[in-house]
């Protein structure tokens, strides 16, 4: 492992953040990979990020969320297009309104078009709500307008 | 032809025992005269014991000719693959043959089999064109700095009347072929990308502008050409990089003496990443946004192919509407968005 990012990965620690093999060997890859494709160096690639400093330093958080947080961020840096899209997804999503008991989720890394939806009812008249509010998908193509969401960013 | 041994890194020769009295052979013993030779009885596919540096002069045994491993889960060309050998000393950073990172080059001598074997395949549907190609596991002019392979593949295979034999390269190694009997049936055919790629990625192959002149030569001679924008890089420039490729392709190339142009986006398994970054530490390949694809492969994030295929395509067809341009192991509902489509048998 590279050693100026074994230093960031301890300057985490300092922090309150307790992290395994995993957290550790995902930790690296990101943090490396942001550096080299920005040209900065590790300890820049935490220190340069205001969001990251003001978590690593409020004291409300625990641990685990610390790590959940600096890991979402910077998962967004590396995948920036994708981590739009996610968002647009979601996004897009929320705002149908669908019943509780309706899950939509695209193929992985939105790959093609399809869409799975998975629903549950106990009762004929559940049944008739959930379709009632799947009805609300044919106005939208979800996928196609997640990832056109963005379309000026790359 | 020491330098040709530094370029090839070659050391030694170990010849397989059945095919040591072949032509080929023979011409490979006299190119590296002074080289250590070895005899062996049988050499496995796996190779264990050899290592880099050794050159391998092997016979092919079971089918020498395949369908393309393309993906299934994407749509494939219909393509079908003429194995030569495997190995490649052009030493591209994003190559799959990294995985074989250990193993010495190995080339298949016994041609005649080789051939009968294509001859028998295209036999099978007389009616039906094949596209059959060279340069999945070696580079096809590559190989000739060896031995001259495509001397006697070009004019035995160009009989064949349902085939359509097509040699993929990054060399302006030509002259050899410029004079051969191809009767049309031979597309010798380029990979393209930025001379700064080039330079970052493919730092061992033949520049953009030789590559693009050996194809006008070729052309001259009477070949028709394929061109491969493949892999496609994403980097900072890229747009302008890659349309001015396409145009530096049409101000030296007949458009009406281009068989097809495919696109296709850098992808690879996995296992390759750490590969990658061990070997070529300085490459920024892996640090595009690379996301596993429906067959596992890292490609780019679906939105970055599409607009890097629009564009290339909107260049291409600024240029000509005539050439069919196609994507490679991408689905076809994306083909037809970017405005590209798929190779069928009345386009060749």
């Amino acid at each position: 492992m590279d050693d100026q990012v074994l230093s960031v990965l301890s300057e985490l620690e300092k922090s309150g953040i307790k992290l395994n093999k995993n957290h550790r060997r995902d930790l690296h890859e990101l943090i490396s990979e942001i550096s080299g494709r920005d040209g900065i160096d590790a300890a820049s690639v935490l220190n340069d990020d205001k969001e990251i400093r003001e978590l690593l330093q409020n004291s409300a958080l625990n641990g685990p969320k610390k790590l959940e947080r600096v890991k979402d961020i910077l998962v967004g840096r590396r995948y920036p297009t994708y981590t739009r899209a996610r968002a647009a997804f979601s996004r897009k999503i929320n705002n149908l309104k669908l019943d509780s008991r309706i899950k939509i989720t695209p193929t992985p890394f939105f790959e093609d078009n399809k869409i799975t939806v998975e629903f549950s009812y106990e009762s004929p008249d559940g049944l008739r709500e959930v379709l009632k509010s799947l009805e609300k998908l044919d106005k939208i193509d979800l996928v196609k307008e997640a990832l056109e969401d963005r379309q000026d960013s790359y | 032809m020491t330098l040709l041994k530094k370029r090839l890194k070659i050391d030694k020769i170990v010849i397989e025992n059945s095919v040591a009295n072949l032509p080929l052979t023979a011409k490979i013993l006299k190119t590296f005269e002074d080289l250590p030779i070895e005899f062996v009885e049988a050499i496995t596919l796996s190779k264990i014991g050899y290592r880099p540096g050794e050159l391998i002069v092997a016979q092919r045994r079971g089918k020498s000719i395949k369908n393309c491993p393309g993906t299934p889960v994407y749509q494939c060309c219909d393509y079908y693959v003429l194995n030569l050998g495997i190995g490649c000393f052009f030493n591209c950073h994003y190559c799959f043959l990294h995985h074989y990172m250990n193993s010495p080059l190995m080339i298949f001598v016994n041609l005649s089999e080789l051939i009968a074997d294509v001859r028998e395949f295209c036999s099978r549907r007389p009616k039906r064109i094949f596209r059959v190609g060279s340069g999945e596991f070696v580079d096809s002019l590559g190989l000739d700095e060896i031995v001259d392979f495509n001397s006697i593949l070009v004019p035995e295979l160009s009989r064949i009347p349902n085939l359509l034999f097509e040699i993929k390269t990054k060399s302006k190694r030509v002259d050899h072929l410029l004079k051969l009997d191809h009767r049309g049936r031979v597309v010798i055919s380029w990979s393209l990308n930025p001379q700064e790629i080039i330079d970052e990625d493919e730092p061992e192959t033949d520049s953009l502008i030789d590559r693009i002149k050996a194809a006008a030569r070729c052309q001259e001679a009477g070949y028709r050409v394929g061109l491969h924008f493949d892999p496609m890089i994403y980097y900072s420039g890229w747009e302008a990089g890659y349309s001015e490729v396409v145009d530096m392709v049409f101000s030296n190339l007949r458009a009406d003496r281009i068989s097809w142009i495919s696109l296709g986006a850098l992808r690879f398994n996995a296992a390759l990443k750490p590969i990658i970054k061990k070997k070529f530490p300085g490459s920024k390949l892996i640090l595009g946004e690379l996301i596993p694809g429906l067959d596992k492969k890292l490609r780019y994030f679906l939105p970055i192919r599409r607009r890097m295929f629009a564009v290339a395509v909107k260049r291409i067809r600024f240029h000509t509407k005539d050439v069919p341009v196609y994507l490679c192991m991408e689905d076809a509902a994306l083909a037809a968005d970017v405005g590209a489509s798929r190779l069928s048998q009345g386009d060749y």
